[in-house]
Order: structure tokens, then C-alpha cells, then sequence
């Protein structure tokens, strides 16, 4: 499947995407099993030290690592956007889905909401939600999914209802065949160059939504590691002086979301 | 003028349902009395503070008593400071404001350069690189742009104390100078977008029919650029604009965080962290408000620019 | 040529549909899309239905699909469903699957769940309409017109339909294709016993495979008979005109 890919996207967008993702997700895999250091371990002797050979990205005031915190931050914040988008990319196709396939009233008004809703910024809205419900990790999967489902309705709504015009779907309701299987088996696999790159986008947005919420305080509770929660912390140490755990966190979030939507750009273009 | 105002009642509906929602979701949210008195109050002062604050009033008299006096300019009293909303947000208004339009130009003055300049010398090696430059720096969230400029600029350089916000009265050279590094960090990802969309814009626009007519008849291309395809790129361009200032707007409250700006995003945080429902009720009808004009103006503006639609 | 049997395929009875639309001045017009068609089909016969694009002819077809949500007037069918065959063979399969997926899926749809047998008819399908086990991995995307078109052909045929509906099937193909599919059509009416309903604006096309053929022109049947009599004495002008057209 992935050699497939390859050969329909044979652009560098794709190519760079592919690799800097597949680095990412390899890492935050291996941080999983094995970290050069207890993320959570302070060691008296190493505080505050700038990115040397023992801590490849230095240590905070604790004397912990932060490479070993970024490896395990990281995967929290992947872990989250796999579920936003998961949910989100699962629910906006179902209700693309059916909306785009079957039209009429019900249609109308959903795609009335997704626009007013798709015109406020995604973290504006999330933001605002959350502070409603309050931190955690689970609500921020739950609303960051919440207010990623309008996109993916949209998009997947013009594909079913363009599609179901199309002479195949016609033989196929002559064929007898049953609605359910129309909608799955017929036409999402032809909505999939349209999908991917919408999921691939998916991913980044989900990130940089989890770092602005953690970092603003209303992502994840303070107990709980993510990027973004990192990156909050990591403001204190700029002032005094310390800026690397700051830029090595960043970085971090850059990489993840430069991978996606590298891939997502690749995946969009048909060469 | 017909679209327009079929625009603006759409723009208003949207607003009301909007604004039943939010208040009624943050009424959700608990009682303030408990909040403001802590949990051993007797409960005559409890039942005296809800009276004050119309609390045994029904959800839908409470909300359109709120939504009059939104539109008159009252926005109620802080559960915390017992002071007016207005005149927590007043000036704070005019900061985040100023952020984003500060933000918002230099994003115009960036982006139509370059895609421009990448859509005339497409395929030339400037216009590859700007085009990898341009991939690479959308990755870049504005809040690591701003981390970048303060290590930069604020702790290596020492052109600015990070943290040290100067408020206009007091020294308009000191806050613009403070103020342009937050404003570089919500413009330069939405610089490498704007670009990007810009250049793409126009090279469709090129393939168009009546550009290649413009070329058979003699013009060469630089002139067939600016004659036909300029403006019309620009259509799908002014939209995304409108949602630029929209996301700008969001951008600031991650950006006044960081420099420590005393705009309304951090007001809000600072807010939902208290729990003082009228001020982040306030501020959210304002986002609001403030995101539909600016689709509205860009819908407008889109629907006079385009040569198509206007019979 | 006289139909073969009198057992009625397909009756037409008083068919109209219109359609209104709203003039800039804002009278209100009523369009007439179908006005009073009536026709039958008989078992094991193929009848043209011939008009100039915009005739209604492709409406009639949506109808007896059952395509049309709504239309005065009524038509019976006295076979099971009918099947098609599209005039634009791009659009008629779907590009993300395999041409055995393809026809494997009507398959599935009657119950025949064991993939052996299913391997077994489509290939034996494919052989009839001239093509080998080659073309069971390949996507439409490798296809050519003509091949697309027998594809299209094997789909409907693999439902075992006793009438199938033919949409202008071979306007889209160039003339030596065009022969070969009408060639490939006449033999599996013979084979199968099949009824056609065949659509096309081509005269020529028409008489190579029709028995009997019906004019229609602005929505209005105008000449309806054999095929020898509708060639060698068209009454109507309009008939005289399109045989004239096709000469």
C-alpha cells in the first residue's frame, strides 16, 4: 500500500512528508519502550545544563532530562491527535456521508451549522469549550474531535453528493446492491484522494491545537504530560536566561507538524 | 445591495443562535455564588447575593436582559472585581485589536510581494525555493515563531525586555517596538499561506481563457498579469484573508500570553481561570462578533471585486 | 423483422413529465420534458428509441429505471429488473476497484457468496463478451473504451436480465468499436434472448441491431414501426430528415 502511494505521489513534498513522520512516529515508538533517562528522575547534580552529550537537550531546574520528557510528551501529544482525528475524521465522514448521499432538509441545515461553525477558528472554539468543561485529557480528544467534525463533513459531504450522480452508482442501485454498501464500498474508496490529505492536515491541526490548549492552560490538567504543556513550562526558563528547553520542544512540534503536512501537500498532488 | 443585506440578516441570525448558545453553556458551567462567597456563607448572604446578580430569574429572561444590555454597551459586572466589564475590557480591546491589524498588515506586505513574484518566475530556482521555504515555515506555529523572537531579539540581542510591556500613553515609540515582535509572530506562518495561495491563484488564473486570449492578441506577459489575472486571483485571496484576521485573532491569545501583552486574550484566560462568567461572556460574544463582520466584509468586498456576479 | 413472441416485456402507458421554471420576468413556464408517450416491448425484441439530443429520450430511460422521482402516467414491467448500459463507459464503472470486483458485486448482491463459483461465472462472462482472465486484475482506469464497454456489457449480462436498457452504448467509441459492440450486443440478444431497449440519435447505428424503432421529438412520440418501414418509407418529416442524415 505504501509503495502505492509512492508511485501516485511521486513528488518531494510526499517523499520529504513520508520520512520526516515515519522519524517522528519511530521515535516517540522507541520512547515508549526505552528513554535515555526516567522522564520523571531529577538528578540534583545536573540542573538546568544547556544540550550536551549526557542530555542530548540539556535538563530543567529538576535536573530531568528532556529529551527522555520531549520522547514521552511527544507521544501523549501524537496519542491525542490520533484519537481527534480519529473521532473526527470518523464522525465528519459519517455525516458527510449521509448528508452529501441522501440530501433534503436535514442536509440544508447541517451544512448551515458546519458553516457558521467553520467560520471560527478551530482553537477559538476549542478554547472556549474547554474552559466549559475544564482540563484533561480526555476532553481535549473529545472537543478538539468535536470541532475538527464540520472540515471533514464538508469535504466528504461534496464528494458522496457529486459521486452519487455518477453512472456507477446508478448500476450499482439496479444491481440491487444495498444502500449501506453504496455508501462504503462504492464510493468512499473514491473519496479516499480527497480523505487522505484532509486526515494528513487532520494530524497537524491536531497538534498545534493540543499545544496551544496545554499551553494556554486549558489542554491537558497539570498533571498530565503533552508538548504543550512542555512548551508552558519551558517559558519561565527563556527569561532567565535558558532558552533551549523552549527551542527543543518547539522543534519538536515543528517536526511533527511539518511531517503531516508535508504529507498532506503530497497527497493532495496527483504527480 | 440585495446580497448584502440578505448577508447581513444571515450575520445577525448566526450571532443570536451563537450568543443563546454561549450563555447558556457558561450558565452550565456552575453557580458563582459559591465562587464569590466560599462554601461557608450563610444563607441570607446567599440568597441576597443571588438576587443581586438576578440569578432567580429564568435562564431565557436572564439571557435576553444580557443581550440588551450587551447591545447598549452594558456588559454586566465582574462576579470577581465587581467592577463593569466595560471597563475591564475597554482598553485591553484596543491592544489585541491593534495586534491583529499590526499583524494583518505585515502579513499583506510579505505575502502579495512574494506570490506575486513566485507566480511570475514560476519554475525558476527563486520561485522553487520560495515555494520550499514557504512549506516549511507554514509548519511553524506562531507561538514558536514568538519563542524564536524573544530568544533572538529579547535575551541574545536585548532589543526588547520580554515581559516588559509599554502601554501606548506612556511611550508610543517604546509599545510599537514592543508590539512588532508579536505581531511578526502571528504574520509569518499566515505570510508563507498567503503566499503560497496567492501564487496559485494567479497561476490559475493564467490558464484561464481569456488570459491566453490577452497573450494571442500581443501582450506579453508581465502586462497580461497585471491587466486580467491580478484581480480575479484575488477573489479566492480575500476570502482566506477574512479567515486570516479570524485566525489571527485566536493567534493573539497564545501570542499576548508569551509577551505578556494586556490585551483581551489574556484578560480571558486570566477570566476562565477565575471562573468570572460576565467578563469571559463578554469577550467571547466580542471573538464572535468580531470573526462574522470580518467574513462578512470579506463576502462583500469578494462579491464587488467579482466581475461575474455583478449584474 | 416481427417481434418473436407476443409476451409483453415493458408497457408505457400515457407517460409525461415537465418540468417548471421561473422566466426572469417571473411568469411562470411550464416545460414539457415527456408529453403522452406510450409503447410496448415484446420478449426477445430490440427497439430503437431514436431523437436529436433533447428529445426526452434519456428521460424515458431514467423512468423505466425508475430513476425519475416523478411522472405522470404508467409503466409496467413485466421482467425483473432491468439493467444498463451507459453511453459514457468512464463514468459507468467505478474507477477504485477491479474489474472482478466489478462483476463480482452484482454476485454478491443475488447471494452467491462462495467466491469460486463467483470466479468461475465472471470468467466465463468475460469470455463471452471477449475478453480473457487477464482483465480481472485491472482497474478502468487500464481500459480502453471498447473494453470498458464489454465490461459494462458483462455487468449487465452477469444479473441474468431478460431486458436491458442501452443507453446511446456505443456513440462514445469510434466506428470499428462501435461494429464490434453492436456485434457483441446482437449475439448475446440471440444467446440470451434478451430485449432491448436501445437509445441513440444515429439511424445507421439503429438499424444494425433494431427490429423496430420509435421517433421521438420534443418529447412526443412522432413515428413509430418497423425498422425496413421506418428506412424505406418515413412518413413524418422529421423521421425523413434523420434517415436522410444517416444515408
Amino acid at each position: 500500500m505504501i509503495r502505492k502511494l509512492f508511485a501516485k505521489h511521486d513528488n518531494w513534498f510526499f517523499k520529504a512528508g513520508f520520512f520526516i513522520t515515519a522519524f517522528m512516529v519511530l521515535l516517540v515508538l522507541i520512547g515508549q519502550i526505552w528513554t535515555p533517562y526516567d522522564p520523571a528522575a531529577m538528578d540534583a547534580a545536573a540542573k538546568a545544563q544547556g544540550p550536551s552529550l549526557a542530555h542530548l537537550m540539556g535538563t530543567d531546574y529538576f535536573g530531568r532530562d528532556i529529551f527522555s520528557r520531549v520522547l514521552e510528551g511527544a507521544g501523549a501529544t501524537l496519542v491525542i491527535a490520533f484519537f481527534v482525528v480519529l473521532l473526527g475524521a470518523g464522525l465528519g465522514t459519517l455525516v458527510g456521508a449521509l448528508t452529501g448521499y441522501f440530501g433534503g432538509v436535514v442536509d440544508e441545515v447541517l451544512m448551515r451549522i458546519c458553516d457558521a461553525l467553520t467560520a471560527f477558528p478551530s482553537v477559538l472554539l476549542a478554547l472556549i469549550i474547554l474552559a466549559v468543561l475544564g482540563p484533561g485529557r480526555l476532553n481535549v480528544i473529545g472537543v478538539l474531535a468535536l470541532v475538527f467534525i464540520p472540515s471533514f463533513a464538508r469535504i466528504v459531504r461534496t464528494e458522496y453528493a457529486r459521486i452519487k450522480k455518477l453512472n456507477y452508482i446508478s448500476l450499482a442501485k439496479l444491481q440491487g446492491i444495498s444502500t449501506p454498501r453504496i455508501l462504503l464500498k462504492h464510493i468512499l474508496p473514491n473519496i479516499m484522494p480527497v480523505l487522505l490529505p484532509a486526515v494528513s492536515i487532520g494530524f497537524n491541526n491536531a497538534v498545534l491545537a493540543e499545544a496551544s490548549m496545554s499551553f494556554l492552560g486549558v489542554g491537558v490538567s497539570a498533571s498530565e504530560v503533552s508538548l504543550g504543556r512542555m512548551l508552558s513550562d519551558s517559558q519561565n526558563y527563556i527569561l532567565r536566561g535558558l532558552p533551549w528547553y523552549a527551542i527543543f520542544v518547539g522543534l519538536t512540534i515543528v517536526l511533527l507538524i511539518l511531517g503531516f503536512s508535508l504529507l498532506g501537500e503530497g497527497l493532495r498532488r496527483e504527480d | 445591495m440585495n446580497f448584502v443585506l440578505k448577508k447581513l440578516g444571515t450575520l445577525l441570525l448566526t450571532l443570536l443562535i451563537l450568543s443563546f448558545v454561549a450563555y447558556a453553556a457558561f450558565e452550565m458551567v456552575g453557580d458563582p455564588v459559591n465562587q464569590i462567597l466560599g462554601t461557608n456563607a450563610s444563607p441570607e448572604d446567599v440568597a441576597a447575593l443571588r438576587e443581586s446578580l438576578g440569578l432567580n430569574k429564568p435562564l431565557l429572561v436572564r439571557y435576553l436582559r444580557w443581550l440588551t444590555g450587551f447591545i447598549s454597551g452594558d456588559l454586566g459586572d465582574s462576579y470577581i472585581y465587581r467592577i463593569p466589564v466595560s471597563g475591564m475590557i475597554g482598553d485591553k480591546l484596543g491592544v489585541t485589536v491593534f495586534l491583529t491589524l499590526m499583524g494583518f498588515a505585515l502579513t499583506l506586505l510579505f505575502s502579495v510581494p512574494l506570490g506575486v513574484y513566485g507566480a511570475r518566475r514560476e519554475g525558476s530556482w527563486a520561485d522553487r525555493l520560495l515555494t520550499v521555504v514557504n512549506q516549511i515555515v507554514m509548519a511553524v506555529p506562531a507561538f514558536f515563531v514568538a519563542i524564536l523572537l524573544m530568544v533572538l531579539f529579547g535575551v541574545v540581542l536585548r532589543l526588547f525586555t520580554p515581559g516588559s510591556f509599554v502601554p501606548f500613553e506612556e511611550s508610543p515609540g517604546a509599545f510599537l517596538l514592543y508590539m512588532i515582535f508579536p505581531a511578526l509572530s502571528i504574520a509569518v506562518p499566515r505570510t508563507a499561506m498567503t503566499a503560497k495561495m496567492l501564487r496559485s491563484s494567479i497561476l490559475g488564473e493564467m490558464q484561464q481563457d481569456y488570459v491566453r486570449t490577452a497573450y494571442s492578441r500581443g501582450h506579453n506577459r508581465q502586462s497580461a498579469l497585471k491587466a486580467h489575472a491580478f484581480k480575479n486571483a484575488l477573489l479566492p485571496v480575500i476570502s482566506f484573508m477574512a479567515s486570516t484576521m479570524a485566525e489571527m485573532l485566536a493567534g493573539c491569545i497564545v501570542i499576548e500570553q508569551i509577551f505578556s501583552i494586556p490585551g483581551i486574550g489574556r484578560l480571558l484566560m486570566v477570566s476562565i481561570s477565575n471562573r468570572d462568567i460576565p467578563v469571559v461572556e463578554a469577550i467571547v460574544m466580542i471573538l464572535a462578533v468580531w470573526v462574522m463582520l470580518v467574513h462578512f466584509l470579506g463576502e462583500v468586498v469578494g462579491e464587488m471585486l467579482d466581475p461575474r456576479r455583478r449584474a | 423483422m416481427a417481434p418473436e413472441s407476443n409476451n409483453k416485456i415493458l408497457e408505457v402507458r400515457n407517460v409525461s413529465t415537465s418540468y417548471t421554471r421561473k422566466s426572469p420576468m417571473g411568469q411562470v413556464k411550464i416545460q414539457h420534458v415527456l408529453h403522452d408517450v406510450s409503447f410496448d416491448l415484446y420478449e426477445g425484441e430490440a427497439l430503437g428509441l431514436v431523437g436529436e439530443s433533447g428529445s426526452g429520450k434519456t428521460t424515458l430511460a431514467r423512468a423505466i429505471l425508475g430513476f425519475l422521482p416523478k411522472y405522470d402516467g404508467k409503466i409496467t414491467h413485466y421482467s425483473e429488473r432491468p439493467q444498463v448500459i451507459f453511453q459514457d463507459p468512464y463514468t459507468a464503472l467505478n474507477p477504485a476497484r477491479t474489474v472482478e470486483w466489478i462483476l463480482g458485486e452484482p454476485l454478491r448482491a443475488l447471494g452467491k457468496n462462495e467466491p469460486a463459483e463467483r470466479r468461475a461465472r465472471i470468467a466465463e462472462m468475460l469470455e463471452k463478451v471477449g475478453l480473457d482472465e487477464s482483465y480481472l486484475t485491472r482497474r478502468p482506469s487500464q481500459l480502453s473504451g471498447g473494453q470498458r464497454q464489454r465490461i459494462s456489457i458483462a455487468a449487465a449480462l452477469i444479473m441474468e436480465p431478460r431486458f436491458i436498457v442501452a443507453d446511446e452504448p456505443v456513440s462514445a467509441l469510434d466506428v470499428t468499436i462501435q461494429a464490434q459492440i453492436l456485434e457483441l450486443m446482437a449475439r448475446m440478444k440471440e444467446e440470451y434472448g434478451l430485449s432491448y431497449l436501445f437509445i441513440s440519435h444515429d439511424m445507421n447505428v439503429v438499424y444494425q441491431l433494431c427490429d423496430r424503432v420509435i421517433v421521438m421529438r420534443k418529447g412526443v412520440v412522432v413515428e413509430e414501426g418497423p425498422i425496413d418501414q421506418i428506412f424505406d418509407a418515413p412518413v413524418h418529416p422529421y423521421t425523413r430528415e434523420l434517415v436522410e442524415a444517416s444515408r
